[in-house]
């Protein structure tokens, strides 16, 4: 990695750092709210279920730039949020990384919570039926029984939420801007470069950068598909 | 139960309707663009002045061909107040396409269809002369304009007085614009277009480096010079380098000081003519308008300042 790393310019490590950070934070922070609901909405009917799917979707559907203004309003310097966080926790999100990885979150959610919904949905209720009816909790059901069989779901829900938060632009950009080291992500680099004329080298080499990216991550979850249906199906 | 579910989604969205609806744009500044749309009503003088290429009224307007223009973010908004005057005694339609100079010319280069281009500095202008896509010797300087630094309409001033109050008998103006801007730093992010190829980020990025604190500011890059007045009018950003232009009939900011002028290169929009444009005479016929009392009336009163004299080099 760090032979890697030399070989590319400052402009370019910083924004593949930077693109890492704030993809596997999105990821791992959206994680517990994703199967929370997939579980919600897999195993669960209430009213208002469907405006609580499609509110759920929304992020998916609406275009990126509404979602970062959206996040703005929020989050903003001077928003609804924004102060609060900053007065009684002493977190700043505006024009931080950390507002960046929130954007790639939002956008990224509705696939996980997807991918781990669908897959939920297909494990046989009769097992969960029979560990209740044998004296398990609902809780220790959903971690013993639901979960595991869950698992490829899971995976492939981390896999497709990690690569979307990879390529977020819509939203990052609008809602924290183009700071470089701070919220210039991969795709927002490469946005710099296309509006510099004459920076086409700069341009060619963040696209290689990002299709080997997406490639390893594509080969990464494919393998991590595999092992857990190996490890699920027993085959 | 389907049933309420659809009831409610109309409901809710009958009501976001009703809201949309009440929800009108910022009245002044619609006043101000009908007021330039339409100079007759409250600025006769501009009506008195004669326009020298005007036809008879009764052309049929907004059917003829389609001047494209390619104008630097910072000066699109008075020209469309000035394209709508051309239009209304012309039979040409003419769109203005907006974006940071540098942006446009990597447009034009790779073959966006225009015909005139307003850079907001040298470089770009040039750039697409270098390559051979602006028509000989239609090149030229159009206006000049200052920079200005501002901070959001009801902001504390930022001091000009260094933190530790050691008792300096006399400031320059440049050490005052330097504390000013350290203060403002203190408070959040200043606002700037991108320094690397956005004309207002040049001209920025310039006066940040002679003043020695290019390394110490923390700045806040915009995508072009709407963008960069946009994040401090919401006050996201604590201040910005924006144009003086953009500051006349503003008050959701307000200035804190020009900067002098010997701090950057001198601010110079250039206007190519290109080549290739699809409607290459009549965008000619425009260009002789923007030289025209009426025009250049409309743009001094956008703040925009006269090129002095300045010739293409």
């Amino acid at each position: 990695m760090d032979f890697w790393l030399t070989s590319l310019t400052p402009f370019e490590s910083e924004a593949l750092r930077l693109s890492f950070k704030v993809a596997l934070w999105a990821t791992l922070a959206s994680l517990p709210f994703a199967i929370g609901f997939a579980w919600l909405l897999a195993r669960h009917d209430f009213w208002g279920k469907s405006i609580l799917n499609a509110l759920l979707h929304l992020p998916l559907v609406v275009p990126p730039v509404v979602v970062g203004y959206g996040l703005l309003v929020l989050f903003g310097q001077n928003g609804a949020l924004g102060p609060f966080l900053q007065d009684v926790f002493g977190i700043t999100i505006a024009f931080t990384w950390r507002g960046a990885a929130i954007a790639a979150a939002v956008i990224a959610f509705p696939l996980m919570l997807r991918a781990i919904r669908l897959s939920m949905e297909a494990v046989d209720p009769r097992l969960e039926f029979v560990a209740r009816s044998l004296g398990a909790s609902r809780l220790r059901v959903l971690a013993t029984v639901t979960l595991p069989l869950t698992l490829p779901g899971i995976v492939a829900g981390l896999s497709l939420a990690f690569a979307r938060s990879l390529g977020e632009f819509g939203a990052t950009i609008t809602f924290v801007a183009n700071i470089p080291g701070e919220t210039r992500t991969l795709p927002l680099a490469l946005y710099t470069a296309i509006n510099t004329p004459g920076a086409e080298t700069e341009a060619g080499r963040i696209v290689v950068i990002s299709i080997l990216l997406a490639l390893m991550a594509l080969g990464l979850s494919e393998l991590a598909a595999r092992r857990v249906t190996r490890a699920v199906h027993g085959i | 139960m389907t049933h309420r579910i659809w009831i409610v989604l109309a409901l809710v969205l009958a009501i976001a309707l009703f809201a949309i609806s009440l929800w009108q744009i910022d009245p002044q500044r619609e006043a101000i663009r009908a007021q330039a749309a339409n100079p007759q009503k409250d600025a006769p003088t501009i009506a008195e002045l004669p326009d020298p290429h005007a036809v008879p009224q009764n052309v049929p307007v907004g059917d003829g061909p389609d001047i494209r223009i390619f104008a630097a973010s910072s000066i699109a908004p008075v020209l469309e107040d000035i394209a709508n005057v051309y239009e209304s005694n012309h039979a040409v339609d003419i769109t203005i396409i907006t974006a940071a100079s540098s942006a446009l010319a990597r447009q034009i280069e790779h073959g966006a269809p225009a015909d005139l281009f307003i850079s907001a500095n040298r470089q770009w202008g040039h750039y697409l002369v270098d390559k051979g896509l602006v028509a000989d010797h239609e090149h030229k300087a159009l206006l000049t304009n200052r920079l200005a630094l501002v901070i959001p309409a009801g902001a504390e001033q930022p001091s000009d007085v260094p933190d530790l109050h050691l008792t300096i008998d006399e400031l320059t103006e440049n050490d005052r614009l330097k504390n000013q801007i350290l203060h403002l730093s203190n408070r959040g992010r200043i606002a700037i277009c991108e320094p690397t190829a956005v004309p207002c980020g040049i001209y920025a990025r310039q006066t940040l480096e002679a003043l020695g604190i290019w390394d110490q500011a923390r700045i806040l890059p915009a995508a072009n010079a709407q963008a960069t007045l946009a994040w401090v009018e919401r006050g996201e950003a604590a201040g910005a380098f924006v144009y003086a232009s953009e500051t006349t009939g503003n008050d959701k900011v307000q200035l804190v000081l020009l900067v002098p002028d010997a701090l950057h290169d001198a601010i110079i929009y250039e206007i190519s003519t290109l080549k290739d444009g699809p409607a290459h005479n009549e965008a000619l016929a425009f260009l002789a308008f923007l030289d025209s009392a009426p025009a250049q009336r409309l743009l001094i009163m956008a703040g925009f300042l006269p090129p002095n004299g300045l010739t293409e080099p």
